[in-house]
């Protein structure tokens, strides 16, 4: 009797968290226009606390994008082009040997205290405080050539000289650095209490920056808002489409929600303004009842990469007949051919996305080689490449020519769902091949220790966070590159092929004329599409959903929506009825 | 009594350190470290890392690992969270206050309603409060609590009767501490009733088959036999009986109170111990979550003291005994 | 033999048939599902439940196409496919021994059968069901054995023997139950060899599970010892002579059983919600191979609940499941319960 009104009370509770449960399309939004677009809040969510507001220090992504706002660095990287633009530095000169650049600093620039900000401090962000060892600086690397720092000098208050002892051609790129108030955190490095200085514990007015905004007030996990900084002095070149004075904002206001089912809810019951949508969150935005306040954007693929690659390592702990396997192009190209990218899209994405057939991803448009091949799904090819090495199929199970079975085992790390469904579908896509794949999950801390250190791995399905500058990429495919996944840390590179990409990377570098290294880049993107030591696989479309209140969003595949977040306006209010 | 409460309180010491030492230990064994995580990044050169690993001193042996942070810890000293670059006491001392607010509350109302629901159940066995209170405690028992929460969740964005997630708005300066106290219970109702709803079951369960048999003791039909009163035959023999098994739970119930509501915290947004733990937990924050531990370890010693302390009470065969 | 059989199923009633039912069908799940748990079809992501209808030539399947890959709208293509019954399909080993390829029911190639829908890569979640309940059973019952086991015995000792041995015995499980779990089963997984097979990954999550289960209970037990040993019949057995064995087994536990009848009964679901939770988390049983608690953690965000509702169907599943254990428990209380009135 129990069981049967507790059946009766689940099938009214199942209905309810189903179609109609999400879509909310009882609520009816419109849009009242606001008498002025400025002096607006800007309102969005994100996953988790920022761990410092201390830009030296923060590695990863809460941080740097809160501390985004609040500092800037001498140059940016324009969201529209990929072009460096002036951002601190109101122009800059190359010496001709290409081992000198002459910093000029904006006029008038202030730091949200007060105090002018010169050349001195310069020179104390890079001298004491990114190459200073004590300080645990996770930049400190792109910011030096061969392991040497650049020579950073103030000649005046408003000129200061970087000088590098080899060519360097991505320096204007690494030097949108933040650059950090001398005044106020000489004293901490000289106390050497540098690492704990500007914490999450520190009172927000004590954190003083260059930024269109400063930091109000933090509630740890709850809440971080920002006030727009009287004292701002907008880049060279920087200009709105309506009067007043930068940014319009009045506010942003960053709301800690740890959870993406939360953060998609508020969104769509009007309590943020903004929101990154994965693209199997579009079914769920693209309803009709919601058309009216807010438009899904967008962007064409991301820049986010995924790949698999293999353990060409001769030293490594795993049984050298696989090794060998690894080690051939044919069996690699043939793992190429196996994959069903489309399928990827389909299943994975929702038929959002693109494959990406290189190192360098096709939103990258300054460096992309529209040339490189791309491998499609062909599984006769494969089969082909895998009889010419020796391979021979036999009751639907692969064995290579001395006889072993063809077993790999695929690892991936726990943390990413996305990566364990695109495992599977590995190995799901290489079983018509007979090969069996066994895929293996792993905590991120346990993977990057079996494949850096004991190198205990076979295949890996990955993905790596990627730069602008092709030269991002070095420590990967430089075959002394620590991360250099597929035989790490070479003494000499071991195939011909690595030879000539350590030989790319060190001509590029030293490049400063774009044609020139754009050349000398998509050579490289056509060995490693040639002898695929990465299978890159496919990657989502960037989306956006943007409230229709939202003036100056413009939507680009490199910047995201927001090209400039002081550009950005409140036109119109929300109402809910 | 006051002696076996201090051989208790010695051997909670000596537990404390078996607790603290298997951690330390468990920590030790899974391979990789705080460290690891940037090991991955292509920016991020190994001899940053090492230095990194330097600073922090991670490269120690394990045992002088152990040791540094045992003498820190005589002097109060909780050490320092790699993630977040500032003492771990600081950001304990921040969460605990939010999660005890929450289970607590939680603790509140669900035994404040299954205790005496489940005494008024049994009493009319069979009936049909009885009969639908045992089939919701089903329910409660049944639905996994991350899933509750969303269900939590729906509900808020459905009816907007509730904030979806968070613990706090972002009210203006001005906002009197009034205003300020009913906005965190606003937010605080959710989150409280979805974990109250989740031990329910259990407990009203526990409690109804624990006065059940209390009811068909040869001492109750005595008792009722020899016409004592309702109120003193209620709370005399049946209440005190019955909700002895109970007692023990309740002890685990305080040991719970800061790690319990790690998946509601998760997905309503409130600020706690269990989220922060979590994270530590995941990116092997080590000071953070020995903290974490010591924390949790001490609260449920408390706990377990306690119950044993209201056994000894309540229980007179048991004061006996000791 | 008839008569004892009909009078088994009188006295566990319904809930207990419908326990048996489901467990002897997902011990027979490789022939009752249609399809192998990791079949996948990558051109039918959440494709929704195809039922078969009648057609020409008996019962037939509608094939079914992806209209629209973002919506993952389908569209039938017009095209249908016999169903047919003991049939020959895709090939598999019953309990490790039992080679065969046949199954109850299959539709061939370019139709499926979808029972109650498709998951993300295709695959039939009406089979993974089978499977997946086949796992809790086992998790559960394996998982609830070992606790127990473990935390009457800590629990009996330590209460009836007390001193010393009361005393380490309470402490380690304290250690026990204040490490908390979620870090001692991430500690328990980290040293766990990669590349095990699915069996061996049960058992060890089934033993961390169970390893931190004890605790608690042995506490418990160890209450009820001490309460019931001050009783009259406890003394009088003790003061006659009567061994400790003796007193534990015909004493003590015979007037715990009320107690641990209801904790066995809580304790089954308490593993299957469990392990729900470590899937959440993504501890538990890893893909392809299915758990009602991977394939519910699969469902729980918003735009699988709004593509694939009927993955809930698993959420469903694990509340029937611990309603019919908790049911069972009741039951069992109250048989025994007349039982011992009628036989005093």
């Amino acid at each position: 009797m129990g069981l049967r009104l507790f059946v009766a009370l689940l099938l009214a509770l199942l209905p309810s968290c189903s179609r109609g449960g999400v879509s909310g399309a009882d609520r009816v939004f419109s849009l009242v226009p606001r008498s002025t677009p400025l002096h607006g809040h800007l309102t969005f969510d994100i996953l988790s606390d920022p761990k410092t507001f201390n830009p030296a220090l923060a590695q990863e992504t809460t941080s740097t994008q809160v501390l985004g706002y609040l500092f800037r660095g001498l140059t940016r990287v324009s969201p529209y082009d990929g072009r460096i633009r002036p951002d601190l530095a109101s122009r800059w000169t190359i010496d001709p040997s290409g081992l000198k650049v002459t910093f000029r600093l904006e006029k008038g620039v202030r730091w949200s205290d007060g105090v002018p900000l010169t050349a001195r401090d310069v020179v104390f962000t890079f001298n004491r405080v990114y190459y200073n060892p004590a300080v645990a600086a996770a930049v400190r690397d792109i910011l030096m050539v061969d392991g040497k720092p650049f020579t950073v000098r103030a000649l005046d208050d408003r000129t200061v000289v970087f000088e590098t002892a080899k060519p360097f051609a991505p320096l204007l790129e690494e030097l949108g650095v933040e650059i950090l108030p001398e005044h106020l955190l000489a004293k901490e490095v000289d106390a050497g209490r540098f690492n704990t200085s500007w914490s999450v514990r520190t009172p927000p007015v004590k954190i003083v920056g260059t930024g269109p905004f400063r930091l109000e007030k933090y509630v740890p996990g709850q809440y971080i808002l920002m006030g727009r900084n009287p004292l701002y002095t907008p880049p060279r070149g920087l200009k709105g489409p309506i009067p007043g004075e930068l940014p319009y904002l009045d506010r942003v206001m960053l709301r800690i929600i740890p959870n993406q089912n939360s953060e998609l809810l508020r969104f769509l019951a009007g309590k943020s303004d903004l929101i990154g949508v994965s693209p199997s969150q579009v079914p769920v935005l693209s309803d009709a009842a919601h058309s009216r306040a807010f438009r899904l954007l967008l962007r064409g693929p991301s820049q986010a990469e995924t790949f698999l690659t293999f353990n060409e390592n001769r030293t490594a702990p795993i049984p050298a007949y696989k090794v060998a396997w690894f080690r051939s192009r044919r069996f690699r190209q043939a793992i190429a051919f196996a994959l069903d990218r489309k399928a990827m899209i389909n299943v994975i994405y929702n038929g959002l996305g693109a494959p990406i057939p290189g190192p360098v991803s096709p939103a990258n448009k300054a460096f992309f080689d529209p040339a490189v091949f791309r491998y499609h799904h062909d599984l006769q090819r494969s089969r082909a490449l895998l009889a010419q090495d020796g391979f021979v199929l036999r009751k639907g199970r692969l064995y290579d020519s001395s006889g072993h079975p063809v077993t790999v085992l695929l690892m991936t790390n726990t943390e990413s769902p996305e990566r364990i469904s695109m495992a599977q579908m590995v190995q799901a896509m290489l079983s018509p091949l007979g090969i069996r794949v066994r895929v293996v999950p792993l905590q991120f801390n346990m993977l990057s220790t079996m494949v850096l250190s004991s190198h205990q791995w076979e295949m890996l399905l990955f993905g790596l966070t990627g730069t602008l500058d092709p030269h991002g990429n070095a420590t990967v495919w430089r075959s002394s590159g620590f991360l250099h996944l597929w035989n790490p840390g070479e003494k000499s590179p071991s195939t011909p092929w690595e030879a000539e990409v350590d030989r790319l990377f060190d001509q590029g570098v030293a490049t400063f004329d774009p044609v020139k290294r754009k050349e000398i880049y998509d050579r490289w993107q056509e060995i490693a599409t040639r002898e695929v030591p990465m299978v890159d696989l496919v990657s989502p479309d960037a989306i956006t959903a943007v409230r229709k209140t939202l003036g100056g969003i413009h939507p680009t595949p490199l910047g995201g929506v927001i090209p400039h977040i002081s550009l950005v306006t409140q036109k119109a209010r929300l109402v809910i009825r | 009594m006051i002696r076996a409460v201090l051989l208790r309180l010695s051997h909670m010491l000596l537990v404390l350190l078996g607790i603290v030492f298997l951690s330390f230990v468990m920590m030790d064994f899974a391979p990789g470290d705080f460290l690891s995580q940037m090991a991955m990044n292509p920016q991020i050169s190994p001899r940053v890392i090492a230095s990194l690993k330097e600073q922090y001193g991670l490269g120690l042996p394990f045992f002088t690992q152990f040791l540094h942070w045992m003498r820190a810890l005589l002097h109060g000293d909780l050490g320092y969270s790699f993630s977040y670059h500032v003492p771990v006491s600081d950001l304990i001392g921040q969460r605990v206050p939010m999660t005890l607010l929450l289970t607590a509350s939680a603790v509140l109302v669900s035994w404040g309603t299954a205790l005496p629901l489940a005494v008024y159940g049994a009493r009319r066995e069979g009936g049909i409060v009885d009969r639908s209170l045992l089939s919701f405690s089903y329910l409660s028992i049944s639905v996994p609590s991350f899933f509750l929460a969303l269900l939590g969740l729906l509900l808020a964005e459905k009816t907007g009767w509730f904030p979806i997630g968070g613990a706090r708005s972002a009210l203006s300066a001005q906002a009197s501490s009034g205003a300020r106290l009913l906005d965190l219970l606003h937010h605080l109702i959710l989150p409280a009733l979805t974990l109250a709803l989740g031990s329910f079951g259990v407990l009203y369960r526990l409690m109804r088959s624990s006065v059940l048999e209390v009811l068909s003791q040869p001492f109750m039909t005595a008792a009722r036999g020899r016409g004592l009163r309702e109120r003193i035959l209620f709370w005399r023999y049946l209440f005190r009986n019955a909700v002895n098994p109970l007692v023990t739970l309740f002890g685990m119930e305080l040991g719970g109170l800061l790690s319990g509501a790690a998946f509601t915290e998760m997905i309503f947004g409130w600020p706690g111990m269990g989220r922060l733990m979590l994270h530590a937990v995941m990116t092997r924050d080590l000071y953070l979550v020995m903290g974490g531990v010591l924390m949790g370890a001490v609260l449920l010693l408390l706990g377990n003291l306690l119950s044993d302390l209201m056994l000894f009470l309540l229980d007179p065969r048991v004061r006996e005994r000791a | 033999m008839k008569g004892r059989w009909r009078r088994f199923f009188k006295a566990i009633g319904f809930t207990g048939t419908m326990l048996i039912v489901l467990g002897s069908t997902s011990l027979f799940a490789e022939f009752l599902a249609p399809y192998r748990y990791d079949a996948v079809r990558f051109d039918l992501p959440y494709a929704p439940a195809v039922w078969p209808s009648f057609g020409k030539g008996g019962l037939v399947v509608p094939v079914l196409t992806l209209k629209d890959p973002v919506r993952r709208r389908y569209v039938p293509s017009g095209q249908t496919v016999p169903l047919r019954f003991f049939c020959q399909g895709e090939p598999y080993t019953m309990w490790g021994l039992l080679h065969s390829s046949r199954h109850l029911v299959c539709a061939r190639a370019p139709g499926r059968l979808f029972l109650m829908g498709g998951d993300l890569f295709g695959r039939d979640v009406f089979s993974r069901l089978l499977y997946g309940m086949r796992f809790s059973f086992l998790l559960s019952l394996l998982g609830v054995a070992i606790s127990f086991t473990i935390g009457i015995v800590v629990g009996m000792v330590a209460g009836y023997a007390g001193g010393w041995t009361d005393r380490i015995l309470m402490r380690l499980s304290e250690i026990v139950m204040a490490v908390p779990a979620l870090y001692l089963l991430m500690g328990l997984r980290s040293i766990v060899p990669y590349g095990l097979s699915s069996e061996a990954i049960t058992l060890i999550i089934t033993g961390s599970l169970s390893l931190i289960g004890w605790a608690s209970l042995s506490r418990v037990v160890r209450g009820l010892v001490l309460s019931l040993s001050g009783r009259d019949f406890v003394l009088a057995a003790v003061s006659a002579g009567a061994t400790p064995a003796r007193v534990i087994f015909r004493h003590l536990l015979p007037n715990m059983r009320y107690y641990l009848l209801v904790s066995v009964t809580l304790s089954i679901p308490a593993f299957i919600v469990g392990e729900a939770g470590l899937s959440f988390l993504g501890l538990g049983l890893s893909e392809p191979h299915p758990s009602l608690g991977n394939i519910l953690s699969e469902s729980q965000s918003l735009e699988t609940m709004n593509s694939a509702p009927w993955l809930l169907a698993s959420g469903g599943l694990i509340v029937l499941l611990v309603v019919l254990f908790n049911r069972l428990g009741d039951v069992l209380r109250e048989v025994s319960g007349e039982g011992e009135r009628n036989g005093r």
